[in-house]
């Protein structure tokens, strides 16, 4: 356990780390690396789950409620398969891939693309989503609460080691490498199928202009079934991520909600903007809520509300997005 | 045999009926002209054939085959090509990207590259700005690339909605002159929407003459231009000095 | 028997509390076309407002003053009974204090409405219902992390109901209370959305250019559409406060807004009557699939089911949310086309005359053709 930061206690061990401290480094700098490290952490994390929320909205228009909810799936499908089947973690981690990506396809087909077909709205999309955030998260919680109790709370088995104390008190784990690797990964890899692959080529145009998109003979329904995969997927891997580093519960993904919508409208839906938008979310809101909390005491439990204040202040001031970034596709909002 | 044969279609949007009954036909190298005042369902009618809009009824033969109930790509697989009269580019690709898209359906990097060339030489302008977004184009340039992408998937039949729209009245000459020249060489035939109807019954081999969703008049374009009676239905409301 | 009693008296209660709540969202989203899935932000402020008044007019009438140091003096401990005794003596202070926060509620409900309209001369549509619910869950994490207004993560219980000093009939003087005002509430939105005003939230939510056009102003009929719904919403949070003798911020999540969409959606957008009937279905599935209620009511079932009941309700409603888009969008009773002679005539012209006009116009042209060929 030595080296294990779980999110809620890491404020209270900056005091501990304000004793030791006088040994090494000074506390409050001890306390801002910790914050600008978990925040990288936190933040790749918030970038993988956006990225899926933003290109899903791109091709299909659906502000999609239930996205936080395949993170939560992610979680508990590693952790059945690395856990309860025994395939250790790699499998868990192609469990925490396939299975919320299956899942995101699942729900497109059943609820948003009968929807679309009807010529329902954006906001009936988003309605619908939420109905389908409150199956899955219900579903969980009723089958953890019924059937299997240990789902209530839920850890992967190998724990993060502390690889390196900086200054000799803030621990750096795997997770805070893992989860920027896994983040840059798929980066790279998504900037190469949008711009090197026919198929990613496809996705953008069906975002850019759907009904010309079918004209040119692009078969939309495959784009969206890639689409909502992709989106899954990442949200899914995050979930798996995050559930090696703290433990999940039903409502994890939940929580991550309005992150993720603070990443995605921050970034403009844009692709790269997103990323950057969820990198710094993470850090923001770490840093900021440490400064805070240490100068004028404000308690930890606003740092939710910064990603909020973030999400209305830039839907009030700029509610095309403030780190628009252009090069690449998925461009305009629609 | 004609290419093109579509039979009483009736068709539009959602619950409301556009398009009442109409039959039109095109034969092999043909430019067929459709014109007709602004409503008249120019517009509708092509989609309603190629399945972006609602068809009621109706049959659509296209080489022979009945292909009334494919979905639009798939129509695009069996050959057509649709250049529509609004969002007909993808503005956050690049230039060469539409085009690739345009090509989407071509397996063979061979015929792509062929494709390519032609089009480029139709078009030396887009070869121009190939690495440009699309939306970021002028109205004449985006018009050329809607064209060159339709073109890309070596059609065998192509609609053409307003492709002079916007256009000045000399880059308008321009492409239509460059329509002529692509049917002469490749033989393509073409239903031509035209703003300007005196200059489309005058360059198309045949026209149709729509109003209120119905066809009123047809033959050769230049019987149709002559006819009196049909003056003021479009040629007045237009361009009829153009 | 008692627990029956207890179980319909309960029901009741909430339909009247959430037909409140669901005809002021019908009026914002039904009739005005504004999403604001903020909706449990106004009914909380309700809530808070009578929540911390009612406590802090009891706890000064009870000469209560041994607050603990950076709480509001009712969060005390022991203010709970010196703020019961209140209640079940003063006759005035029980009803002062209910008559009080109504008033208060409605004032401060339709201010902060107006200030909230800003968002939707901003936004529409899908991102206008995220920021709304964005500001909603602001509030409820300020409410619930500060001891101020409603003792933060404590809640806030004990304060003066208007029936309290009546003993165990005051529940169903509150039931029968709440359904006057529910019923007062149900004729005036009646009268107001047939009315020229609400013919004018139609027009704003159906063609803001066209409504602009006529010469209406879209921003002032917004404003006005979010300061009667946020009124009645914190109307309503008034209501629930004093139903439940207490206030907690953590109620305030984003789900009874939830359950709102849901009524309104499965009732009827734009139809009062339906969202009658939509509140009644989704607020009787609410409280019947609930554990207590469940073993209360002595229907046997296992153990299982009954851990799981509360979270399979709301997978039921969030199927029945999807259903009614998919199957139903319009809802159960869906909304009349507006009927005024005007009205008529112009569908009229639209439907039949124009388009036959041309074609005839068409027709004579070709015949008049061939008979001069032949
Ligand atoms: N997406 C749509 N949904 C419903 N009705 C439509 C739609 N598009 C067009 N219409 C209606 O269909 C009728 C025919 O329109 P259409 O665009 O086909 O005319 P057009 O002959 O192409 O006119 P123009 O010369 O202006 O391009 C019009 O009455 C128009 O209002
Ligand atoms: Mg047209």
């Amino acid at each position: 356990m030595r080296g294990r930061i779980s999110r809620s206690s890491s404020w209270e061990s900056s005091t501990l780390a304000r004793e030791v401290s006088t040994v090494e480094l000074p506390w409050y700098i001890a306390g801002i690396i910790r914050a600008i490290l978990d925040g990288i952490l936190m933040g790749s994390l918030f970038a993988l789950m956006a990225v899926g929320l933003t290109i899903v909205y791109r091709v299909t228009q659906v502000a999609n409620f239930a996205h936080a909810e395949y993170v939560t799936y992610g979680a508990y499908a590693a952790y059945v398969f690395a856990v309860t089947l025994e395939f250790g973690m790699i499998g868990g981690a192609v469990a925490a891939l396939v299975i919320p990506g299956i899942l995101a396809v699942v729900n497109d087909e059943l609820v948003f693309k009968p929807l679309w077909r009807r010529g329902s709205t954006p906001l009936h999309f988003l309605v619908a989503s939420i109905g389908s955030g409150l199956i899955l998260r219900y579903s969980l919680l009723a089958f953890a609460a019924s059937v299997a109790t240990e789902f209530l709370k839920i850890r992967l088995p190998v724990f993060p080691k502390a690889i390196y104390q900086i200054g000799g008190i803030v621990p750096v784990t795997y997770v805070h490498l893992l989860a920027p690797a896994v983040g840059v990964a798929a980066t790279v890899l998504l900037h190469l199928l949008f711009t090197r692959t026919k198929l990613g080529k496809a996705m953008r145009a069906t975002a850019s202009n759907p009904t010309l998109a079918r004209i040119t003979g692009i078969n939309i329904f495959l784009i969206r079934r890639v689409t909502w995969f992709i989106g899954g997927a990442l949200a899914g891997i995050a979930g798996y991520i995050y559930a090696y580093y703290t433990p999940a519960n039903p409502e994890t993904g939940w929580f991550f909600l309005l992150w993720i919508f603070a990443a995605a409208i921050m970034g403009g839906f844009t692709f790269y903007g997103t990323i950057i938008s969820g990198i710094l979310l993470g850090i923001i809101g770490n840093v900021t809520m440490f400064i805070a909390n240490q100068t004028v005491g404000l308690s930890t439990s606003y740092q939710p509300a910064i990603a909020l204040v973030v999400l209305v202040a830039v839907l009030l001031w700029r509610p095309e997005g403030v780190i628009r970034l252009q090069s690449l596709s998925l461009r305009t909002r629609a | 045999m004609p290419v093109l044969e579509a039979r009483d279609i009736v068709g539009g949007y959602r619950d409301s009926v556009v398009i009442h009954g109409v039959t039109i036909t095109l034969g092999d190298g043909e430019i067929v002209a459709l014109v007709g005042p602004n409503g008249s369902g120019k517009s509708t009618l092509i989609k309603t054939i190629y399945g972006v809009a609602r068809l009621f009824s109706g049959k659509v033969i296209f080489l022979g085959r009945d292909v009334t109930a494919l979905p639009p790509e798939q129509k695009t697989r069996e050959g057509m090509s649709f250049v529509p009269q609004t969002d007909n580019i993808f503005p956050d690709l690049t230039v060469m990207e539409n085009l690739e898209m345009g090509a989407y359906l071509l397996d063979d990097p061979g015929k792509f590259k062929e494709r390519l060339e032609l089009v480029f030489s139709i078009f030396p302008d887009l070869e121009r700005f190939r690495d440009r977004l699309a939306g970021s184009l002028s109205g004449g340039q985006r018009q050329m690339l809607a064209m060159a992408r339709a073109l890309m998937s070596e059609p065998k039949l192509m609609f053409l909605d307003e492709p002079t729209a916007g256009l000045a009245p000399k880059i308008a000459m321009e492409l239509l002159r460059v329509l002529l020249k692509i049917r002469d060489e490749a033989k393509i035939p073409m239903l031509l929407v035209e703003q300007h109807a005196k200059r489309a019954l005058e360059m198309s081999d045949r026209a149709y003459v729509l109003a209120g969703g119905r066809v009123v008049a047809e033959g050769k374009g230049r019987d149709i231009l002559e006819r009196e009676d049909l003056q003021e239905l479009f040629l007045g409301v237009k361009h009829a000095g153009a | 028997m008692a627990e029956v009693a207890g179980f319909v008296l309960n029901v009741l209660t909430f339909y009247g509390i959430y037909l409140i709540l669901a005809l002021s969202f019908n009026i914002e989203y039904g009739f005005a076309g504004l999403p604001n899935f903020g909706k449990v932000l106004f009914y909380s402020i309700g809530a808070y407002l009578a929540g911390s008044m009612s406590a802090w007019i009891a706890v000064t009438v009870a000469g209560f003053a041994e607050g603990e140091p950076g709480k509001p003096v009712y969060c005390a401990g022991p203010a709970y009974t010196a703020m019961t005794e209140v209640a079940k003596t003063s006759v005035l202070v029980d009803i002062g204090v209910f008559m009080l926060s109504l008033v208060v509620a409605l004032i401060v409900g339709a201010v902060v409405g107006v200030i909230s309209s800003y968002p939707t001369l901003r936004l529409r549509g899908d991102f206008l219902a995220i920021s709304l619910l964005a500001l909603g869950e602001i509030v409820r994490i300020a409410a619930y992390t500060e001891y101020w207004p409603v003792c933060g993560y404590d809640g806030l219980s004990g304060i003066p109901t208007p029936f309290a000093w009546m003993g165990d009939a005051g529940k169903y003087a509150y039931t029968a209370l709440v359904w006057v005002i529910a019923g007062g509430v149900y004729f005036t939105v009646q009268r107001m959305t047939n009315s020229p005003w609400g013919r004018a939230l139609k027009s704003v939510r159906d063609d803001e250019l066209a409504a602009e056009v006529y010469g209406k102003n879209i921003a002032r009929v917004k404003a006005q559409a979010m300061a009667v719904g946020s009124a009645l919403a914190a109307l309503a949070g008034v209501l629930y406060a004093f139903h439940v003798g207490g206030v907690f911020a953590a109620d305030f999540i984003p789900l009874p807004t939830f359950l709102v969409i849901a009524m309104v959606m499965l009732g009827g957008p734009a139809n009062n009557k339906g969202v009658v009937l939509g509140t009644g279905v989704i607020v009787l599935i609410d409280q019947l699939l609930n554990a207590s209620v469940l073993n209360a009511l002595g229907i046997p079932l296992p153990q299982g089911f009954l851990n799981a009941v509360t979270y399979l309700k709301y997978v039921l409603m969030g199927v029945i949310i999807i259903l009614i888009l998919m199957f139903r969008p319009q809802g159960l009773i869906p909304e009349k086309p507006l009927d005024t002679p005007i009205v008529r005539r112009a569908s009229e012209l639209v439907s039949t005359h124009m388009p036959t006009q041309q074609t005839q116009a068409a027709k004579e042209n070709t015949s008049d053709r061939q008979d001069k060929r032949s």
